[in-house]
Protein backbone atom coordinates (compact mmCIF):
# COMPACT_ATOMS: atom_id res chain seq x y z
CA UNK A 1 0.00 0.00 0.00
CA UNK A 2 1.28 3.40 -0.85
CA UNK A 3 1.23 6.20 1.74
CA UNK A 4 1.07 9.71 0.43
CA UNK A 5 1.51 12.71 2.81
CA UNK A 6 0.47 16.27 2.02
CA UNK A 7 3.93 17.74 2.44
CA UNK A 8 5.28 15.34 -0.12
CA UNK A 9 3.30 17.00 -2.91
CA UNK A 10 5.19 19.97 -4.45
CA UNK A 11 3.00 23.09 -4.35
CA UNK A 12 5.02 25.50 -6.46
CA UNK A 13 2.14 27.65 -7.54
CA UNK A 14 1.09 28.52 -4.02
CA UNK A 15 4.69 29.26 -2.94
CA UNK A 16 5.35 31.75 -5.82
CA UNK A 17 2.12 33.63 -5.18
CA UNK A 18 3.01 34.08 -1.52
CA UNK A 19 6.52 35.25 -2.46
CA UNK A 20 5.17 37.75 -4.98
CA UNK A 21 2.67 39.04 -2.46
CA UNK A 22 5.32 39.47 0.21
CA UNK A 23 7.75 41.16 -2.22
CA UNK A 24 5.05 43.55 -3.35
CA UNK A 25 4.34 44.45 0.26
CA UNK A 26 8.03 44.96 0.97
CA UNK A 27 8.50 47.01 -2.21
CA UNK A 28 5.71 49.35 -1.33
CA UNK A 29 7.02 49.71 2.23
CA UNK A 30 10.55 50.48 0.98
CA UNK A 31 9.23 52.96 -1.58
CA UNK A 32 7.40 54.84 1.15
CA UNK A 33 10.50 54.77 3.30
CA UNK A 34 12.66 56.04 0.42
CA UNK A 35 10.29 58.93 -0.26
CA UNK A 36 10.28 59.81 3.42
CA UNK A 37 14.07 59.72 3.64
CA UNK A 38 14.60 61.67 0.41
CA UNK A 39 12.24 64.35 1.63
CA UNK A 40 14.23 64.55 4.82
CA UNK A 41 17.51 64.57 2.85
CA UNK A 42 16.29 67.52 0.80
CA UNK A 43 15.47 69.45 3.95
CA UNK A 44 18.90 68.62 5.41
CA UNK A 45 20.74 69.67 2.24
CA UNK A 46 18.81 72.94 2.03
CA UNK A 47 19.74 73.67 5.61
CA UNK A 48 23.40 72.83 4.93
CA UNK A 49 23.39 75.21 1.96
CA UNK A 50 21.96 77.96 4.13
CA UNK A 51 24.66 77.40 6.74
CA UNK A 52 27.42 77.42 4.07
CA UNK A 53 26.14 80.62 2.47
CA UNK A 54 26.01 82.31 5.85
CA UNK A 55 29.57 81.13 6.68
CA UNK A 56 31.00 82.44 3.37
CA UNK A 57 29.25 85.77 3.89
CA UNK A 58 30.68 86.09 7.38
CA UNK A 59 34.18 85.09 6.26
CA UNK A 60 34.10 87.75 3.53
CA UNK A 61 32.73 90.31 5.94
CA UNK A 62 35.43 89.64 8.52
CA UNK A 63 38.19 89.32 5.85
CA UNK A 64 39.21 86.00 7.30
CA UNK A 65 40.88 83.36 5.14
CA UNK A 66 38.62 80.47 4.33
CA UNK A 67 39.44 77.30 6.19
CA UNK A 68 42.33 75.47 4.51
CA UNK A 69 43.23 78.41 2.32
CA UNK A 70 46.90 79.29 2.35
CA UNK A 71 47.94 82.86 2.73
CA UNK A 72 48.62 84.45 -0.62
CA UNK A 73 50.73 87.35 -1.68
CA UNK A 74 48.23 89.64 -3.35
CA UNK A 75 48.74 92.44 -5.76
CA UNK A 76 46.81 95.64 -5.38
CA UNK A 77 43.35 96.06 -6.82
CA UNK A 78 41.20 93.22 -7.95
CA UNK A 79 43.99 90.90 -9.03
CA UNK A 80 43.50 88.30 -6.36
CA UNK A 81 44.94 84.83 -6.85
CA UNK A 82 48.13 86.20 -8.37
CA UNK A 83 51.54 85.97 -6.85
CA UNK A 84 53.85 88.85 -7.70
CA UNK A 85 57.49 88.45 -8.51
CA UNK A 86 59.69 91.51 -8.49
CA UNK A 87 62.07 91.96 -11.39
CA UNK A 88 64.75 94.63 -11.35
CA UNK A 89 65.80 95.95 -14.72
CA UNK B 1 36.35 82.03 -18.58
CA UNK B 2 37.13 79.34 -16.05
CA UNK B 3 39.66 80.13 -13.43
CA UNK B 4 42.94 78.36 -13.35
CA UNK B 5 43.44 75.86 -10.63
CA UNK B 6 46.99 76.88 -10.07
CA UNK B 7 48.05 80.26 -8.84
CA UNK B 8 49.65 82.43 -11.52
CA UNK B 9 52.62 84.69 -11.15
CA UNK B 10 52.68 88.23 -12.43
CA UNK B 11 55.66 90.54 -12.47
CA UNK B 12 56.30 93.79 -10.74
CA UNK B 13 59.04 95.67 -12.56
CA UNK B 14 61.31 97.99 -10.63
CA UNK B 15 64.24 100.04 -11.90
CA UNK B 16 67.56 99.07 -10.34
CA UNK B 17 69.20 101.60 -8.08
CA UNK B 18 71.76 102.30 -10.83
CA UNK B 19 69.15 102.60 -13.60
CA UNK B 20 70.12 105.49 -15.83
CA UNK B 21 67.34 107.74 -17.00
CA UNK B 22 68.91 110.27 -19.32
CA UNK B 23 67.01 112.78 -21.44
CA UNK B 24 67.07 110.27 -24.30
CA UNK B 25 65.43 107.54 -22.19
CA UNK B 26 62.96 110.04 -20.69
CA UNK B 27 61.96 111.22 -24.15
CA UNK B 28 61.34 107.69 -25.49
CA UNK B 29 59.43 106.67 -22.36
CA UNK B 30 57.30 109.82 -22.37
CA UNK B 31 56.37 109.34 -26.03
CA UNK B 32 55.62 105.67 -25.47
CA UNK B 33 53.45 106.48 -22.47
CA UNK B 34 51.51 109.01 -24.51
CA UNK B 35 50.66 106.38 -27.14
CA UNK B 36 49.75 103.88 -24.43
CA UNK B 37 47.44 106.41 -22.76
CA UNK B 38 45.84 107.09 -26.12
CA UNK B 39 45.03 103.39 -26.25
CA UNK B 40 47.61 102.19 -28.77
CA UNK B 41 50.05 99.35 -28.33
CA UNK B 42 53.69 100.41 -28.63
CA UNK B 43 56.30 98.50 -30.59
CA UNK B 44 60.01 99.12 -30.01
CA UNK B 45 61.99 98.03 -33.04
CA UNK B 46 65.73 98.09 -33.36
CA UNK B 47 68.95 96.11 -33.60
CA UNK B 48 70.49 94.25 -30.69
CA UNK B 49 71.86 96.41 -27.88
CA UNK B 50 69.59 99.39 -28.42
CA UNK B 51 67.74 98.89 -25.14
CA UNK B 52 64.39 97.72 -26.53
CA UNK B 53 63.57 95.32 -23.71
CA UNK B 54 64.79 97.66 -20.97
CA UNK B 55 62.80 100.57 -22.39
CA UNK B 56 59.75 98.30 -22.70
CA UNK B 57 60.15 97.27 -19.05
CA UNK B 58 60.62 100.88 -17.99
CA UNK B 59 57.49 101.91 -19.86
CA UNK B 60 55.56 99.01 -18.31
CA UNK B 61 56.67 100.03 -14.83
CA UNK B 62 55.45 103.58 -15.55
CA UNK B 63 52.01 102.20 -16.47
CA UNK B 64 51.86 100.86 -12.93
CA UNK B 65 49.94 97.64 -13.52
CA UNK B 66 51.16 94.07 -12.98
CA UNK B 67 53.19 92.85 -15.92
CA UNK B 68 53.12 89.65 -17.93
CA UNK B 69 56.10 88.94 -20.19
CA UNK B 70 56.07 86.60 -23.17
CA UNK B 71 59.25 85.87 -25.09
CA UNK B 72 58.60 85.14 -28.76
CA UNK B 73 59.39 81.61 -29.86
CA UNK B 74 58.98 79.79 -33.18
CA UNK B 75 57.50 76.81 -31.34
CA UNK B 76 54.57 78.85 -30.01
CA UNK B 77 51.07 77.99 -31.13
CA UNK B 78 48.00 80.11 -30.42
CA UNK B 79 47.24 77.86 -27.44
CA UNK B 80 50.65 78.71 -25.93
CA UNK B 81 49.50 82.32 -25.83
CA UNK B 82 45.84 82.13 -24.87
CA UNK B 83 45.54 78.72 -23.26
CA UNK B 84 43.76 75.51 -24.06
CA UNK B 85 41.57 72.79 -22.70
CA UNK B 86 43.89 70.53 -20.83
CA UNK B 87 42.67 67.28 -19.31
CA UNK B 88 39.41 66.70 -17.56
CA UNK B 89 37.93 67.74 -14.30
CA UNK B 90 36.20 64.81 -12.68
CA UNK B 91 33.89 65.38 -9.77
CA UNK B 92 32.21 62.61 -7.81
CA UNK B 93 30.03 63.34 -4.87
CA UNK B 94 29.05 60.46 -2.61
CA UNK B 95 26.61 61.79 -0.09
CA UNK B 96 26.47 59.35 2.83
CA UNK B 97 24.76 61.64 5.23
CA UNK B 98 22.40 58.84 6.08
CA UNK B 99 24.31 55.59 6.01
CA UNK B 100 21.60 53.61 4.27
CA UNK B 101 21.22 56.21 1.53
CA UNK B 102 23.91 56.75 -1.07
CA UNK B 103 23.37 59.67 -3.36
CA UNK B 104 25.92 59.81 -6.18
CA UNK B 105 26.62 62.76 -8.44
CA UNK B 106 29.26 62.40 -11.12
CA UNK B 107 30.41 65.16 -13.41
CA UNK B 108 33.23 65.17 -15.96
CA UNK B 109 34.11 68.34 -17.83
CA UNK B 110 37.03 69.59 -19.91
CA UNK B 111 39.21 72.02 -18.04
CA UNK B 112 40.20 75.29 -19.68
CA UNK B 113 43.59 76.58 -18.56
CA UNK B 114 44.44 80.20 -19.29
CA UNK B 115 47.83 81.11 -20.63
CA UNK B 116 49.68 84.37 -20.15
CA UNK B 117 48.05 86.41 -22.90
CA UNK B 118 44.57 85.54 -21.64
CA UNK B 119 45.59 86.29 -18.06
CA UNK B 120 46.79 89.76 -19.11
CA UNK B 121 43.73 90.41 -21.29
CA UNK B 122 41.27 89.25 -18.65
CA UNK B 123 42.79 91.07 -15.70
CA UNK B 124 43.97 94.25 -17.40
CA UNK B 125 47.69 93.62 -16.95
CA UNK B 126 50.44 95.07 -19.09
CA UNK B 127 51.77 92.62 -21.64
CA UNK B 128 55.37 92.79 -22.82
CA UNK B 129 55.75 90.58 -25.86
CA UNK B 130 59.51 90.53 -26.24
CA UNK B 131 60.91 89.66 -29.69
CA UNK B 132 57.42 88.84 -30.89
CA UNK B 133 58.59 88.27 -34.48
CA UNK B 134 60.30 85.09 -33.30
CA UNK B 135 56.82 83.55 -32.98
CA UNK B 136 55.20 82.45 -36.21
CA UNK B 137 52.69 84.97 -37.67
CA UNK B 138 49.81 82.46 -37.46
CA UNK B 139 50.38 82.12 -33.72
CA UNK B 140 50.25 85.90 -33.38
CA UNK B 141 46.98 86.18 -35.34
CA UNK B 142 45.06 86.03 -32.08
CA UNK B 143 46.44 89.49 -31.26
CA UNK B 144 44.51 91.13 -34.12
CA UNK B 145 41.02 91.06 -32.53
CA UNK B 146 42.53 91.80 -29.12
CA UNK B 147 44.15 95.00 -30.35
CA UNK B 148 41.39 96.11 -32.71
CA UNK B 149 38.01 94.84 -31.55
CA UNK B 150 39.16 94.55 -27.92
CA UNK B 151 37.88 90.99 -27.70
CA UNK B 152 39.44 87.58 -27.47
CA UNK B 153 37.95 84.52 -29.11
CA UNK B 154 38.99 81.07 -28.02
CA UNK B 155 38.48 77.53 -29.21
CA UNK B 156 36.97 76.46 -25.92
CA UNK B 157 34.21 73.86 -25.96
CA UNK B 158 32.10 75.50 -23.29
CA UNK B 159 29.86 78.26 -24.58
CA UNK B 160 30.75 80.67 -21.79
CA UNK B 161 34.41 80.47 -22.82
CA UNK B 162 33.98 81.39 -26.50
CA UNK B 163 34.53 85.11 -26.17
CA UNK B 164 36.09 87.43 -23.67
CA UNK B 165 36.07 91.20 -23.53
CA UNK B 166 39.48 92.78 -23.16
CA UNK B 167 39.88 94.49 -19.79
CA UNK B 168 39.96 98.29 -20.26
CA UNK B 169 43.32 98.51 -18.49
CA UNK B 170 45.01 95.96 -20.72
CA UNK B 171 48.06 97.41 -22.48
CA UNK B 172 50.56 95.81 -24.82
CA UNK B 173 54.20 96.60 -25.52
CA UNK B 174 56.08 94.76 -28.24
CA UNK B 175 59.75 94.56 -29.14
CA UNK B 176 61.40 93.16 -32.25
CA UNK B 177 64.75 93.09 -33.97
CA UNK B 178 64.44 93.32 -37.76
CA UNK B 179 68.16 92.58 -38.23
CA UNK B 180 68.17 89.29 -36.37
CA UNK B 181 69.04 86.51 -38.77
CA UNK B 182 67.95 83.44 -36.80
CA UNK B 183 64.36 82.32 -36.34
CA UNK B 184 62.70 85.62 -37.10
CA UNK B 185 59.50 86.18 -39.08
CA UNK B 186 58.37 89.33 -40.78
CA UNK B 187 55.77 91.36 -38.92
CA UNK B 188 52.26 90.91 -40.30
CA UNK B 189 51.04 94.08 -41.95
CA UNK B 190 47.73 93.89 -40.11
CA UNK B 191 49.49 93.63 -36.77
CA UNK B 192 52.05 96.33 -37.55
CA UNK B 193 49.20 98.61 -38.61
CA UNK B 194 47.55 98.27 -35.21
CA UNK B 195 50.54 99.46 -33.18
CA UNK B 196 52.76 102.50 -32.96
CA UNK B 197 56.28 101.48 -33.93
CA UNK B 198 59.18 103.41 -32.45
CA UNK B 199 62.53 102.70 -34.07
CA UNK B 200 65.38 102.65 -31.60
CA UNK B 201 68.98 103.18 -32.58
CA UNK B 202 72.13 102.93 -30.50
CA UNK B 203 72.09 105.16 -27.44
CA UNK B 204 73.46 108.66 -27.60
CA UNK B 205 76.92 109.29 -26.13
CA UNK B 206 75.68 110.61 -22.79
CA UNK B 207 73.32 107.67 -22.19
CA UNK B 208 75.92 105.09 -23.22
CA UNK B 209 78.45 106.70 -20.91
CA UNK B 210 76.09 106.86 -17.94
CA UNK B 211 74.86 103.29 -18.37
CA UNK B 212 78.39 101.87 -18.75
CA UNK B 213 79.55 103.79 -15.73
CA UNK B 214 76.57 102.71 -13.63
CA UNK B 215 77.05 99.05 -14.55
CA UNK B 216 80.81 98.95 -13.94
CA UNK B 217 81.44 101.58 -11.25
CA UNK B 218 84.53 102.76 -13.12
CA UNK B 219 85.53 106.41 -12.92
CA UNK B 220 84.00 108.83 -15.40
CA UNK B 221 87.39 109.39 -17.08
CA UNK B 222 88.02 105.65 -17.60
CA UNK B 223 84.48 105.04 -18.79
CA UNK B 224 84.78 107.87 -21.30
CA UNK B 225 87.81 106.21 -22.92
CA UNK B 226 86.02 102.87 -23.26
CA UNK B 227 82.83 104.38 -24.66
CA UNK B 228 84.78 106.51 -27.13
CA UNK B 229 86.70 103.45 -28.40
CA UNK B 230 83.48 101.42 -28.85
CA UNK B 231 81.65 104.28 -30.51
CA UNK B 232 84.70 105.00 -32.68
CA UNK B 233 84.65 101.42 -33.96
CA UNK B 234 80.86 101.64 -34.52
CA UNK B 235 81.14 104.89 -36.42
CA UNK B 236 84.02 103.62 -38.57
CA UNK B 237 81.46 101.58 -40.51
CA UNK B 238 84.11 99.02 -41.38
CA UNK B 239 82.84 96.12 -39.31
CA UNK B 240 80.38 93.38 -40.22
CA UNK B 241 78.16 94.37 -37.25
CA UNK B 242 78.13 97.46 -35.10
CA UNK B 243 79.47 96.96 -31.59
CA UNK B 244 76.72 97.71 -29.07
CA UNK B 245 76.59 99.20 -25.61
CA UNK B 246 77.05 95.65 -24.32
CA UNK B 247 80.62 95.84 -25.68
CA UNK B 248 81.28 98.97 -23.59
CA UNK B 249 79.76 97.35 -20.50
CA UNK B 250 81.75 94.12 -20.99
CA UNK B 251 85.06 95.95 -21.33
CA UNK B 252 84.30 98.23 -18.37
CA UNK B 253 83.18 95.38 -16.11
CA UNK B 254 86.23 93.27 -17.02
CA UNK B 255 88.55 96.16 -16.20
CA UNK B 256 86.71 96.71 -12.91
CA UNK B 257 87.11 93.00 -12.07
CA UNK B 258 90.85 93.19 -12.80
CA UNK B 259 91.03 96.48 -10.85
CA UNK B 260 92.89 98.07 -13.73
CA UNK B 261 92.37 101.17 -15.86
CA UNK B 262 92.42 101.80 -19.60
CA UNK B 263 95.90 102.73 -20.71
CA UNK B 264 97.79 102.68 -23.97
CA UNK B 265 100.75 101.01 -22.30
CA UNK B 266 98.72 98.16 -20.76
CA UNK B 267 98.70 95.17 -23.09
CA UNK B 268 95.88 93.53 -21.12
CA UNK B 269 93.57 96.48 -21.89
CA UNK B 270 94.38 96.22 -25.59
CA UNK B 271 93.70 92.43 -25.54
CA UNK B 272 90.39 92.85 -23.70
CA UNK B 273 89.19 95.47 -26.19
CA UNK B 274 90.22 93.30 -29.13
CA UNK B 275 88.64 90.11 -27.76
CA UNK B 276 85.33 91.69 -26.86
CA UNK B 277 84.97 93.92 -29.88
CA UNK B 278 85.99 91.19 -32.32
CA UNK B 279 83.34 88.83 -30.96
CA UNK B 280 80.76 91.64 -30.97
CA UNK B 281 81.30 92.58 -34.58
CA UNK B 282 81.50 89.26 -36.35
CA UNK B 283 79.08 86.40 -36.67
CA UNK B 284 81.46 83.77 -38.01
CA UNK B 285 84.74 85.12 -36.62
CA UNK B 286 86.51 85.65 -39.95
CA UNK B 287 90.24 86.38 -39.87
CA UNK B 288 89.75 89.44 -42.08
CA UNK B 289 87.30 90.95 -39.61
CA UNK B 290 89.58 90.15 -36.67
CA UNK B 291 92.52 91.88 -38.29
CA UNK B 292 90.40 94.85 -39.30
CA UNK B 293 89.02 95.26 -35.76
CA UNK B 294 92.50 94.93 -34.22
CA UNK B 295 93.88 97.69 -36.42
CA UNK B 296 90.96 100.06 -35.76
CA UNK B 297 90.95 99.33 -32.00
CA UNK B 298 94.71 99.98 -31.81
CA UNK B 299 94.23 103.30 -33.58
CA UNK B 300 91.37 104.27 -31.27
CA UNK B 301 93.32 103.30 -28.14
CA UNK B 302 96.19 105.44 -29.38
CA UNK B 303 93.83 108.32 -30.09
CA UNK B 304 91.76 108.36 -26.90
CA UNK B 305 94.23 107.08 -24.33
CA UNK B 306 96.64 109.82 -25.49
CA UNK B 307 94.06 112.51 -24.97
CA UNK B 308 93.24 111.18 -21.52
Amino acid sequence: MQNVVKSGIPNKEESDFIKLYLFEKERSRLKNEEIRILLRLEIIQDRLKEIQAFTIEQVEHLHLPEPGEESKMLVKGDEKDFKTMSIDY
Amino acid sequence: MSNNNEMNTVLELRPMSNFVETEYIKDITARGLTYIKAGFPVHFRGPSGTGKTTVAMHLASKIGRPVVIIHGDAEYKTSDLIGSEQGYKYKRLDDKFIHTVHKYEENMSKQWVNNRLTIAVKNGFTLIYDEFTRSRPEANNILLPILQERMLSTSAVKEEDYYMKVHPEFRAIFTSNPEEYAGVNRTQDALRDRMVTMDLDHFDYETELQITRAKSNLSLKDTEIIVKIVRGLRESGKTEFDPTIRGSIMIAKTLATLKTTPSKSKEIFRKICQDILTSETSRIGSKTNQEKVKIIVNELIGQYCMIS
